[in-house]
């Protein structure tokens, strides 16, 4: 399968503090002529790989910006370039909700989209319009958002960022996005904050297992009311039911499967690479799908794969649910991916700390003794 | 769609537009029971009627011939249960639900012995503060105890329709859900709740209105209100139990000791209740 995260805009609505796509300040929106070349591309690459589908993940920027022609004109697009091939292809959103309407929501469903992914925070002056950070309006609009999702049976999830303000009420946060939504979980990811960051909310690896430890108690007493909390189920799933589900950061698979296409047709690996400007793999208008997955440069991430396990962790027994991290975390610390990502530790403290003794269970995923039948990347 | 059931006082002149829709039918004058059942019944289904009786409960004469009406009895105080015993034997026969006040500590006793004695009871909440603990002894009776005793609302309600991945709403013991309960008075002035007829909030008039009503934003707006409870940010929103009280005490001044605890054991208790229903707990070697 391979994944694509689609920014035919990197504009956005909003001025979320911690958000690294507003900072490039870029006004580009794809043309149709390239949005078209897209589609061509995935026809090609899907009528020669039988056994390939592509997840086509609609990203920004706030891709509602576009507005609902936007969307209508690739579905034409797809139904008139992609016949045979279509339903292969499957399309995701990530969207902050603020400015979705139904207009939108209706293309949305003609797509086959059924849920929405999305980002809250409860926390005043994080994510919010304008200079001012104003989340008021901001959660006002969301409110209306998830209402509209609501009434069309569309489902959502929420990704949350862990940031210093958030250290201090992990309950409350786990509480109040529970209670937002009872029928899908939230995700908690640490903030990135590489570069020239000047807002001070940037955490340690150790903060955000201790932010982790303060929920997963929590979770775990009460396990069928929050089913799948993360990273905590896909944990639970990894260590005791030996069934590895991963994200593409701890997989170690993200290689050759993972494509970011932005607003002019710049390819990279990933939306972080993309906002990064790390890993290019040349323009969509000069490659086709087939020459940008196997792009020589994806080389290096095969070769972290067999370099760490022989050196950052050689001894490490969760290698086999982390990988060593993201390599973009890694590169963006050492500029060099064979590093282990600094996210390692969150998980090592996390897992030694909090998960292990609540659990009672033993995490051992040696590089050389890891046993692993079938992995799902997510 | 499940149709909505009008909750509405009686008036013969209201009975008469009202035809073919199923009715909650109040009352506050017992002697009007039987009438009320005979008017409505003609063209009408009665989903209820609900006697909000002045005098205690214990006073009420119940008669045999209620026997086949399906009666909710709303009473501030349990009486004398010497004054009750001569009237279980009819009391058992009838198909009635008895809710008394929270606000005498009496009733809560009231309640467990009516449950005891198989009569279909339950709890509805008055004016006064709340005594929490007392209220949580009574829902871990109604959900725990093994003895047998019939349903003690609403903790019955809410163990019995629990569902991990569902919001619920108790009101729905009360004819209090918009979803399913319309309130209006005898001047077709609709409402959507309770309180909002009793505030003259009204969302329309004249009965004409009532099909349209589902597709009004504010009933939207309205049967979605707990995300203004999550707009809002007050404590209610942060509440491991806000999926089964849906933010309905926030008004009270000390949640943590208050309807945080009791809600949080209430939701406990449903859970363990549905989990016995699942029967998703630990199993049992065979022997």
């Amino acid at each position: 399968m391979a994944v694509v995260i689609f920014k035919a805009i990197e504009k956005c609505n909003s001025n979320c503090i911690y958000c690294d796509v507003i900072k490039k300040h870029q006004d580009k929106i794809m043309d149709y002529d390239l949005l078209k070349l897209i589609f061509i591309r995935m026809n090609e690459y899907l009528l020669d790989n039988h056994d390939k589908n592509i997840t086509f993940t609609w990203h920004g920027g706030e891709v509602c910006l576009l507005g609902a022609e936007y969307f209508k004109i690739a579905l034409d697009i797809q139904n008139e370039f992609c016949p045979t091939t279509k339903s292969r292809i499957k399309h995701q959103v990530q969207s902050n909700l603020t400015i979705i309407n139904q207009e939108i929501i209706n293309v949305f469903k003609e797509l086959g989209i059924n849920q929405i992914g999305t980002s809250f925070e409860p926390i005043p002056k994080i994510r919010g319009f304008g200079i001012k950070r104003d989340s008021k309006a901001y959660n006002h609009k969301f409110m209306e958002g998830i209402r509209l999702l609501a009434k069309n049976e569309i489902r959502w999830g929420v990704i949350y960022v862990v940031h210093k303000k958030s250290l201090e009420i992990p309950l409350e946060i786990f509480y109040y996005l529970t209670n937002l939504n009872i029928n899908s979980s939230p995700n908690f990811n640490q903030i990135k904050t590489f570069g020239d960051y000047k807002h001070n909310l940037g955490i340690t690896g150790e903060e955000f297992a201790d932010f982790l430890g303060v929920i997963f108690p929590v979770w775990f007493k009460n396990i069928d009311r929050y089913p799948n909390i993360q990273p905590f189920a896909r944990l639970m799933r990894n260590v005791r039911d030996k069934e590895m589900s991963l994200l593409c950061e701890t997989s170690g698979e993200c290689n050759y499967e993972w494509l970011y296409i932005g607003p002019e047709g710049q390819t990279s690996q990933c939306g972080r690479s993309g906002d990064y400007n790390v890993l290019s793999y040349g323009n969509l208008n000069d490659y086709t799908f087939e020459q940008i997955l196997n792009n020589n440069n994806r080389d290096l991430l095969t070769d972290r794969q067999s370099v760490l396990p022989k050196t950052d962790c050689i001894d490490c027994r969760f290698w086999g649910i982390c990988h060593g991290g993201c390599p973009l975390d890694a590169y963006m610390v050492n500029h060099d991916f064979k590093h282990k990502s600094p996210s390692c530790d969150a998980l090592k403290i996390f897992m030694e700390k909090y998960f292990e003794p609540v659990t009672g269970l033993y995490a051992d995923f040696m590089p050389v003794k890891q046993t692993i039948s079938k992995i799902n990347i997510q | 769609m499940i149709e909505q059931i009008l909750v509405t006082p009686y008036n013969e002149e209201l009975l008469e537009k009202l035809k073919q829709k199923t009715l909650v039918v109040k009352t506050d004058d017992q002697d009007k029971i039987q009438l009320i059942h005979r008017g409505v019944s003609k063209h009408n289904k009665l989903h209820a009627i609900q006697l909000n009786s002045p005098i205690a409960l214990s006073s009420i004469t119940f008669k045999k011939e209620w026997k086949n009406i399906p009666l909710c009895v709303y009473s501030s105080e349990f009486g004398g249960f010497k004054n009750l015993i001569p009237k279980l034997d009819i009391l058992n026969k009838l198909n009635i639900r008895i809710f008394l006040s929270s606000d005498l500590k009496e009733n809560f006793t009231g309640i467990r012995i009516l449950s005891s004695l198989g009569i279909a009871c339950g709890l509805f909440f008055g004016d006064r503060p709340i005594d929490w603990e007392s209220l949580n002894d009574l829902m871990h009776h109604a959900i725990y105890s093994q003895t047998n005793h019939a349903p003690i609302e609403p903790f019955s309600y809410v163990a019995s329709n629990y569902d991990t991945s569902e919001y619920i709403d108790y009101n729905f013991v009360y004819f209090n859900n918009a979803t399913r309960y319309l309130h209006l008075n005898e001047k077709e002035q609709i409402a959507l709740c309770y309180e909002d007829l009793i505030n003259r909030n009204f969302i329309s008039t004249g009965v004409e209105s009532i099909e349209s009503i589902i597709h009004k934003q504010e009933y939207e707006y309205h049967i979605n209100s707990r995300y203004d409870v999550m707009l809002s940010m007050n404590e209610c929103a942060f509440c491991p139990a806000f999926r089964i009280c849906l933010g309905k005490f926030s008004e009270e001044d000390d949640k943590q000791n208050g309807c945080q605890v009791f809600f949080s054991d209430f939701l406990d208790a449903a859970e363990h209740f549905y989990k016995r229903k699942n029967n998703t707990g630990n199993k049992l070697w065979q022997l």
